[in-house]
Order: structure tokens, then C-alpha cells, then sequence
């Protein structure tokens, strides 16, 4: 039962108990393999530019949930929250990269035509999916959301 | 509960349940399906083909994801709750009315305006609340949490 | 630690990646042979959009020793284009695009934001318009005796739709909306029109409508009609469908509204203008942007008839525009380069032929273009009306700059040229949109003549 030293359990910012860091992170994820197979999908039509512009609002909404994210994580971080704090700050890292790694590839995505995908436009996509991909398999095991 | 640990996840990959990893595809497909189906009422007709897309990837997904909750669901007893079912029958009529949308509107783009957008609408509510009970799933009952030993 | 440090090292190097465009100066780029450099998309493009401040009581553009600069009309609205009359009343066409363009992805209504800082000041209070928008009309000024101040000053025609170019054929006054030609009966000498315009051909328009501008002229004997009409996108990237008949010259049959593409390829051709005594055909293009502060230079050209020249697969012949997908070598081994360049954004809107006496031997036939200004440079270009001398036909020599001060020392604008004319009198006329206000510049006679290269 009852240990005789448990660990005081601080409580990842939540909504009746859900960590809102939870909810949001999968958005970013989601969103950044979508823009990358999306970036693919344009350059293998030769350049059919609904491809593009569906990797361009990826990426926005990407981001924008990617910073609520890590704002959460930061505070959650910063509390103490975490169960393994070289995980925790770990996965905020990789977040941080993402994030700094798709902003940057919005702005090249911003271009016009076939300069916006083709070269760093591809190569930045695959990136950031890779980078949030492994900050989200980090992130299970780095917050105790549940006793 | 600290006694026999968290609830077992059987679909698992290195420790970690497979059926929440996917099941964020087709919540953001089918919410984004929703945000295009809204501009599209509103003009912007060339999204038509941007929601078949979002349908179907999410539709794939959904089906991958029902794959691994299933396999969850009769792999340990103690995740046959209430709360388990609730959750698979939410979804499973999300996923039957997206079914229908998308066919819909693969026959006749026009179908987006009525009824595609009424059942984009309807499937995110509907997902508000099986989301919430998959979230009640990990956060309360724990559900292929890692156990801690202290 | 290490992470945050490659991503800032990466960031480094794609910012720092080509900027091999600083080192040009515009001198460089102008006349037949500009120096183009290597295409350069940076990560942020270059922009310099000054904010615009109108121009105080008192203040005005500077013309060179000799010349005179005075505001002919002024607290006008957007004053585009002018037209002189042949009893001396000139025409001023007063108009804007309204409403914004369809949001294609997220880029577009950040760049929609920075556009509209730069036309900040020009008659964006005055609300008369249809629907209580700008106002879209031709203003008449009468100034019967050329001593630059106006006796009468009325609207001569009012609810227009995004009107630019105009011309008078006989009796009849042809102005291009951005969707469409119409003609009204007009002799000289009236100060109102309140007979309803005649469509003679609808002109590409829609809710994109990136480059609305029409300019419009007429053939020396009057037979046909010229309208510029330009690109709908920087370079294409709205997709084919957007372009079609688009970034091209229309000769339209005025009796008959039939119309077919005279010459195609420039991006957005503006100051159509038949060279005096000539059957050539003129103007002053617009070209791409997003691919440096030093491409691609804009250009006046002669529009050969059936000429194709490059928009969007190339440019001056066939530099190829790597943005561009699929890619059509069969057009741009076609590709005619322009006659002769005018350096990088300056954004030439207006162009007239100097075809008075009162000015100095040495502009006669003479090129005056106005160029409205930059957006895609730190440094700015244009804000200016410059002269080009003509020698048989053919411009020679390097533009000088004729009329500046647009841009003050401060680095905000007070004006920004448009359309220029010549009026009766040989004095070179100026609409300045943001400024709201038609310029008249004169030559004082008795002092020396101005040399220029």
C-alpha cells in the first residue's frame, strides 16, 4: 500500500485532470508528418500547387499548436511536474527545435512556385517531423500525468 | 492500484500503446475536415478537394487505430469498462458518419454544403467526447501507463 | 545544448545563402544590356515600404535648375492617370482597387498588410465611392489660359470601377475599368457626362485581379484600341487557369468589341503610348519580384506584334525563372528580350512622349516615365519621374532623373508618381496618387538650357 517515502506528485497543468500538454502536442505532430507528405506529394505532381499551399497551412497550424504546447510543457517543466526531468527538458528541447525548424520552413514555404518545396523547403519538413516525432515519444514517459 | 500496476496497453512498440500515437490522425484530419468544409461554405470552393483528402487519410487511420484499441480493449479485463465502450462506440459512429461524408461528396462535391458540413460538425462534437473519454482512459484509469516503482 | 546550437548555425547559413545581389548599383541595370545576377530568394524577402506623410503646405517634388514644379490640383483621391485634352482641359482618373484578394494560404493576407502601409495616405478618408468606398471618377480641370492655376475643377464621370487608362478617339472618350472598356460620347469642352457608359469589351477582372491597373490607348489613326492587361500573380503561383489572356496587350476592334492578344509575356504592361509620328507602340513593364532587391529589372519596351516576352517562364530572353512549374523551354527559346531597362522595382506605371516646345531642344521625342517606386529592396528605387532620350526612335544614353523628392531625407513618402502626360502648353504633367495631387512642371524660358548625359 502506502510507501512509507512517495514522491510528492505535482500535477502537469490540467483540465479535470487532463494535462493539456497532452492534448495539444499530437496537433504538431499530426500536422508536421502531414506537411512533409504533402511537400512530397507536390514535388512528385510536378509542381501542382494545391500541394503546396496544403503543406503552408499545415505548417501554420503546426506552429501555432506547437507553441501552446511547449508554453505548457515550460510552465509544467518549471513547476516540477516532471517524472524524469532529463526527459522532460529533453523533449522541450526537441520541441523548441521543431518549432524553430518549421518557422523557419513557413518562411521558405512563403516563396512562389516551385522554390518553396523544392531543396530546403523538403529537406526542412522532414526534419521537423522527425524532431517532434521523438520529442513526442519522449514526452510519454516524461510527464506523470496519473497515480 | 499500486499493487497491481496500470492497466496493460497489448498493442504496444517499445513500451509504448500504439492506439494513442494514432489516434491523433484522424482527430486532426476530421477537425481540419470541418475548418475546410466552413471556408468552402464561405467561397472558397477550391478546398473540396483538400477535405476528400483530409477524409480519407483520417478514414485510414481510424481504421489502423481501431486495429490497436481493439487489440487494447480485449487484451486486459480491467480496460472492459464503461468508460472503454463509450469511447469505441463514439467512435466507431464518427468514423461511420465520415464514411458517409466522404462518399457523398466524392459522387457530388455540392453535397459539401448540406449535409457534409452538418456531419463534419457533428463527427468534431462527437470526437470532443470520445477524445475525452480516451483521455479519461490514460489520465484516470491509466491505461498503459508506464508503472513507477518508488 | 548542442541541438540549439546547430539549429542557429543552420539558421545562419540559410539566412546568409545568396546574397551575392548587394553590390549592384541600379546605373548598372539600366539601358539594353542590365546586369543580371543570380537569382536570390531570401529566407525574409527584402522589403522597404515607406510609410506615406503627404506633402506639407508648401512643400513639392525638385525638378532640375531651370524647370518650375507647381501643384496644378491638389486634395484630389488617388489621382492615377491623366489625360490632356486638345482644348486643354485635362482629364483625372481617380481610382483604386477595392477589396482584397482570395486567400490561396497564410502568406497571402501578411502580404496584403505590408501593401497596404505603402499606400497609407492616397485618398483612402474620402468615401464617396459606390457602396461608401473610395472614390472611382474622372475628375476635369480647366485651365484655359496655362498659367497653372485651374479656373474650374469638376467630376466629370463617377462610378467607375478601378478605372486607369483612357482615351479620347474623335467623339469619343474610351476608359479601361479593370473589367471592362467603355465609351462614352464626349466632345471637348463639356464638364459633365451623364450619359451611361457603353460597355465595348469586358476585360479580364475577377476576385483576384492581382495587377488591376488597365492602361489603354488608341492607334495613331484610331482604328483600334490598346489595353495592358497584367498578370493575376507575382509568378504564377495562382496556377495557369488564373493567367489566361493575362500579362499581355489586347488590340481591341472599338466598333466591333472583338479583341486578340497583340503581344503577350509582360507581366504587367503599363503607359501604353504610340511613339509620335510612329505605328510603334510603347510601354513600361513591371516585372517579377521575390528573387532579389536587383531582379528583375523593370523595362520600357516596343511591343512587337505576336512578340512573346517570357513572363512567367523567363525573363530578358531566356534567363529562366526557377520558380516556374512545368517549365516551357519551347517559349522561352522564343523569348524576345525588352528594348531597354530601368533597374530593379522601380515600379513604372506612367509613360509619355515629350512631343512640346516649350522645354529644351534636347527632350523632344524624348521618353518621361513615371516610376512609382519599391517594395522588394532595403534600399529604395524609383519614387521619381525620370527622362530618356530618343534618338530615331530608339532610347539612348542613361535616364535621368527629371522629377524627385518623393521620398524625403526622412525616408517616408510624400508622393508617389503614376501617370505622366504633356499638356498643351509643353508642360509635363504628373498624377501622384499618394500625394493626391497632379503636378505641372514648366520650363522657365531665359535660363540655360539643362544638360543631361
Amino acid at each position: 500500500m502506502a510507501e512509507a517515502v512517495a514522491e510528492r506528485f505535482i500535477r502537469p497543468i490540467s483540465i479535470v485532470r487532463h494535462p493539456i500538454y497532452n492534448i495539444f502536442l499530437p496537433v504538431p505532430v499530426v500536422c508536421f508528418i502531414g506537411a512533409a507528405l504533402t511537400d512530397w506529394t507536390y514535388l512528385d505532381s510536378g509542381g501542382t500547387r494545391f500541394w503546396s499551399n496544403f503543406s503552408s497551412w499545415l505548417l501554420a497550424a503546426g506552429l501555432v499548436f506547437a507553441a501552446i504546447a511547449g508554453i505548457v510543457l515550460l510552465i509544467d517543466l518549471l513547476r516540477g511536474a516532471a517524472a524524469n526531468h532529463v526527459l522532460g527538458w529533453a523533449t522541450f528541447g526537441l520541441l523548441l527545435a521543431a518549432w524553430v525548424v518549421e518557422f523557419v520552413n513557413s518562411l521558405v514555404h512563403a516563396r512562389d512556385g516551385w522554390t518553396a518545396v523544392a531543396g530546403p523547403g523538403l529537406i526542412l519538413s522532414v526534419i521537423g517531423a522527425l524532431l517532434i516525432v521523438i520529442a513526442g515519444w519522449l514526452s510519454r514517459d516524461a510527464l506523470e500525468f496519473v497515480r | 492500484m499500486n499493487g497491481e500496476g496500470h492497466p496493460r496497453s497489448t498493442a504496444r512498440i517499445g513500451g509504448h500503446p500504439i492506439h494513442p500515437m494514432l489516434i491523433p490522425f484522424p482527430i486532426v484530419c476530421f477537425i481540419l475536415t470541418f475548418v475546410c468544409d466552413i471556408f468552402y461554405v464561405r467561397g472558397n470552393t477550391g478546398l473540396a478537394g483538400a477535405s476528400n483528402w483530409l477524409l480519407i487519410i483520417g478514414l485510414v487511420m481510424a481504421a489502423l487505430a481501431a486495429v490497436a484499441g481493439l487489440t487494447d480493449f480485449l487484451g486486459d479485463k480491467r480496460i472492459q469498462g464503461a468508460d472503454a465502450i463509450k469511447h469505441m462506440l463514439a467512435n466507431v459512429t464518427a468514423v461511420a458518419l465520415e464514411l458517409v461524408n466522404l462518399v457523398l461528396r466524392l459522387k457530388n462535391p455540392d453535397s459539401i454544403a448540406s449535409p457534409g458540413i452538418y456531419l463534419s460538425g457533428i463527427v468534431v462534437l462527437i470526437l470532443v467526447y470520445s477524445g475525452w473519454k480516451g483521455g479519461d482512459l490514460v489520465f484516470r484509469h491509466g491505461i498503459g501507463v508506464r508503472d513507477r516503482h518508488y | 545544448m548542442i541541438r540549439p546550437l546547430l539549429i542557429g548555425t543552420a539558421l545562419v547559413t540559410l539566412a546568409a545563402c545568396g546574397d551575392p545581389q548587394s553590390n549592384i548599383d541600379p546605373s548598372q541595370q539600366t539601358g539594353p544590356n542590365p546586369l543580371l545576377p543570380e537569382p536570390s530568394e531570401e529566407l525574409v524577402a527584402a522589403v522597404g515600404v515607406p510609410k506615406v506623410v503627404g506633402w506639407k503646405p508648401g512643400e513639392t517634388p525638385v525638378v532640375p535648375a531651370g524647370f518650375k514644379i507647381e501643384a496644378l490640383a491638389t486634395g484630389l483621391s488617388n489621382p492615377r492617370m491623366i489625360y490632356p485634352l486638345p482644348n486643354g482641359d485635362v482629364l483625372v482618373v481617380e481610382g483604386q482597387r477595392e477589396g482584397s484578394e482570395p486567400i490561396d494560404r497564410p502568406k497571402d493576407p501578411v502580404r496584403d498588410f505590408i501593401m497596404s502601409i505603402a499606400h497609407g495616405g492616397g485618398g483612402g478618408k474620402e468615401t464617396s465611392g459606390p457602396g461608401g468606398g473610395p472614390p472611382q471618377r474622372i475628375t476635369l480641370l480647366r485651365d484655359a489660359d496655362g498659367d497653372g492655376k485651374v479656373e474650374l475643377r469638376k467630376v466629370l464621370v463617377d462610378h467607375l470601377n478601378a478605372p486607369f487608362g483612357i482615351t479620347l478617339v474623335g467623339n469619343e472618350l474610351y476608359v479601361a475599368n479593370t473589367d471592362a472598356v467603355v465609351r462614352y460620347t464626349f466632345t471637348p469642352g463639356q464638364t459633365a457626362i451623364s450619359a451611361p457608359a457603353e460597355k465595348v469589351i469586358d476585360l479580364p477582372g475577377g476576385m483576384i485581379d492581382h495587377h488591376w491597373t488597365k492602361s489603354l490607348t488608341a492607334s495613331p489613326d484610331g482604328s483600334k484600341l490598346y489595353a495592358g492587361v497584367g498578370s493575376n500573380s507575382n509568378v504564377q503561383e495562382r496556377g495557369p487557369e488564373a493567367e489566361t489572356n493575362r500579362a499581355a496587350v489586347w488590340e481591341i476592334d472599338p466598333k466591333t468589341g472583338a479583341y486578340r492578344v497583340f503581344a503577350s509575356g509582360l507581366r504587367n504592361p503599363n503607359g501604353l503610348t504610340f511613339y509620335p509620328g510612329s505605328n510603334t507602340l510603347w510601354t513600361v513593364v513591371n516585372e517579377r519580384d521575390e528573387i532579389g532587391p536587383n531582379l528583375v529589372p523593370d523595362y520600357m519596351t516596343s511591343v512587337r506584334p505576336g512578340a512573346f516576352y517570357g513572363w512567367p517562364y523567363s525573363y530578358y530572353g531566356q534567363h529562366v525563372d526557377p520558380r516556374v512549374r512545368p517549365q516551357r523551354p519551347d517559349l522561352v527559346a522564343k523569348a524576345i528580350p525588352p528594348d531597354y531597362a530601368l533597374s530593379s522595382h522601380v515600379a513604372p506605371l506612367g509613360l509619355t512622349f515629350y512631343t512640346g516646345s516649350s522645354f529644351p531642344a534636347g527632350f523632344r521625342g524624348g521618353a518621361f516615365v513615371g516610376e512609382h517606386g519599391s517594395w522588394n529592396r532595403t534600399s529604395y528605387n524609383g519614387y521619381r519621374v525620370v527622362f530618356i532620350r530618343f534618338a530615331g526612335g530608339r532610347p539612348v544614353g542613361k535616364p535621368m532623373n527629371f522629377v524627385a523628392g518623393f521620398l524625403g531625407p526622412d525616408a517616408k513618402a510624400r508622393g508617389r508618381p503614376v501617370g505622366v502626360a504633356v499638356d498643351r502648353t509643353g508642360a509635363l504633367l504628373i498624377a501622384d496618387d499618394v500625394g493626391n495631387t497632379v503636378w505641372r512642371v514648366t520650363y522657365a524660358a531665359g535660363l540655360p538650357a539643362v544638360r543631361h548625359a
